[in-house]
């Protein structure tokens, strides 16, 4: 219980606090209260509360690129447990000191973006600062605002990256992902009690909008972004990590062309959002199944391999490949169908559970006790 | 003891069995930090048509008490319970729980 209670020390409020009984919760602590509970001589009034798993519902993760080509997430599907996913981890794996150096830049990028992904904040920025932070391709600069000339500074090691970050000689810009930076901005959202993905949209979009006002980025270009097909990540082997396939779910390397603005943004944004959505999915996917630390390792993971030439990692792939893949998937995927055959219960409660489990962090299940017949309650208290 | 009065008594099956369910949320409440019933991190709700009180902390539910025709099995109290964390001997204390059936720790 402690502990419990230690989770949840920062918190404001419950979550279902507007349902509380006060009455109750008084008569938990007062004895006097709780005889005029328990005895009825006092009429308190105590409407029932029903919560309904609608209530709980997190934001949806399904995806329709609207072109009748393979969404997004049967790609990552596809992906995940792929020969080339696994080499691409086992050579990963092979390199602690990068490993360790790219996940302490992404860990700096992330502490950055949840302190800027506030609703209030968001829509305080500009949208160079929204760009800069947030939707940006990560890179390192320098305290002086110059950015690091090689975007990660290869030649610098982990130990040395960690004291400059201490020093404050340097910082991250952008979100040094895919996707973590919408995702939690899509967080802060719910957090304040917007649940609602088509208005979350809404809202960022209304925020993007607001913020072009200011700074005229984007109309200034007089653009539409036309969002790139997704077959590209359904092909299996090289190609679901060329080039097209990394550019798809980054906002700062749309595509564009001419014509009207606002509608397009509107749709690419859209479109921007949804790909953050599914990578996220995939990439708790990809920790799981690979044993990574977390997201930010998998984000690390993801963007070391990415800069890669496709020479590079055609090489890399031979290297690790002469033998096949070696590393063992831990937590392979089990879809619900399956889950659905083994133990009866209906994929509809099923994946409301999952739901579950993802928005709180752990299971909760019950079971019959081993001994359960009556006793005293005082037994109880006195034990 | 005078008769238990609605809505409780869809819950509690007399007046001992409500005592004991209040003392136990007080004692929970104590080791999750609250100790007054205006902290909003917790909130103590009746749902099932009244026949479950529930006390949640967070977006947590961390103890449930239920009426006993509301679950076939028997059903009548939940724990959330992190086995590694459990106070010494609480485990078998609870195999003393007056006609309560507790949840699988997680």
């Amino acid at each position: 219980m402690a502990q419990i209670g230690a989770r949840f020390r920062g918190w404001k409020a419950c979550v279902w606090r507007k349902s509380n009984q006060p009455a109750i919760a008084e008569a938990v602590f007062d004895l006097d209260k709780r005889s005029q509970l328990f005895s009825g001589a006092e009429q308190i009034i105590l409407p029932i509360t029903e919560i309904s798993d609608d209530d709980e519902s997190p934001i949806g993760f399904g995806f329709e690129n609207g072109t009748g080509e393979t969404s997004l997430q049967e790609c990552f599907d596809h992906l995940a447990g792929s020969a080339q996913m696994r080499l691409a981890i086992q050579w990963f794996n092979s390199l602690a000191e990068a490993r360790a150096k790219e996940r302490l830049i992404r860990e700096h990028a992330y502490r950055r973006i949840s302190e800027l992904a506030v609703p209030l904040k968001l829509a305080a920025l500009s949208i160079d600062d929204f760009d800069r932070h947030i939707l940006k391709i990560g890179g390192l600069v320098y305290s002086n605002g110059i950015p690091a000339e090689e975007n990660f500074l290869p030649g610098i090691s982990a130990s040395e990256l960690r004291a400059m970050f201490q020093e404050g000689k340097i910082h991250t810009v952008g979100n040094c992902t895919w996707g973590f930076g919408t995702a939690t901005i899509r967080a802060a959202f719910a957090r304040a009690g917007v649940k609602d993905d088509a208005v979350i949209q809404e809202k960022l979009q209304f925020a993007l909008r607001e913020l072009q006002n200011d700074a005229c980025l984007f109309e200034s270009e007089s653009t539409e972004f036309s969002p790139i097909p997704y077959t590209a990540l359904a092909q299996s082997g090289d190609g679901a990590f060329d080039d097209s396939a990394s550019r798809q779910v980054d906002c700062h390397e749309r595509q564009i062309t001419p014509g009207t603005q606002a509608a397009g943004l509107e749709t690419a944004f859209k479109h921007t959002v949804e790909n953050y959505v599914v990578f996220t999915r995939f990439a708790r996917q990809v920790q799981s199944m690979y044993g990574l630390h977390d997201l930010a390792e998998v984000d690390a993971f993801f963007s070391h391999y990415v800069d890669l030439s496709p020479e590079e990692r055609e090489r890399i792939l031979e290297l690790f490949g002469k033998e096949g893949p070696i590393i063992t998937i831990l937590n392979p995927p089990y879809p619900l169908t399956q889950c659905t055959q083994e133990t009866g219960v209906d994929e509809a409660t099923l994946a409301r559970w999952v739901r579950a489990i993802h928005r709180k962090g752990r299971p909760s299940s019950m079971a019959r006790p081993a001994r359960a017949r009556p006793t005293s309650p005082k037994s109880w208290r006195s034990t | 003891m005078p008769k238990l009065a609605p809505p409780l008594s869809k819950i509690f099956i007399d007046w001992d069995e409500a005592e004991w369910a209040f003392d136990f949320l007080r004692e929970t409440l104590d080791r999750l930090g609250i100790d007054n019933p205006d902290d909003p991190r917790f909130a103590l709700t009746l749902q099932d048509g009244g026949r479950t009180l529930r006390l949640n902390m967070g977006n947590w539910l961390v103890q449930d008490f239920y009426a006993s025709n509301l679950h076939r099995v028997g059903w009548r109290v939940a724990l959330d319970l992190i086995h590694d964390q459990l106070v010494p001997g609480m485990s078998q204390s609870l195999e003393h729980l007056p006609r309560a059936t507790f949840p699988a720790t997680v």
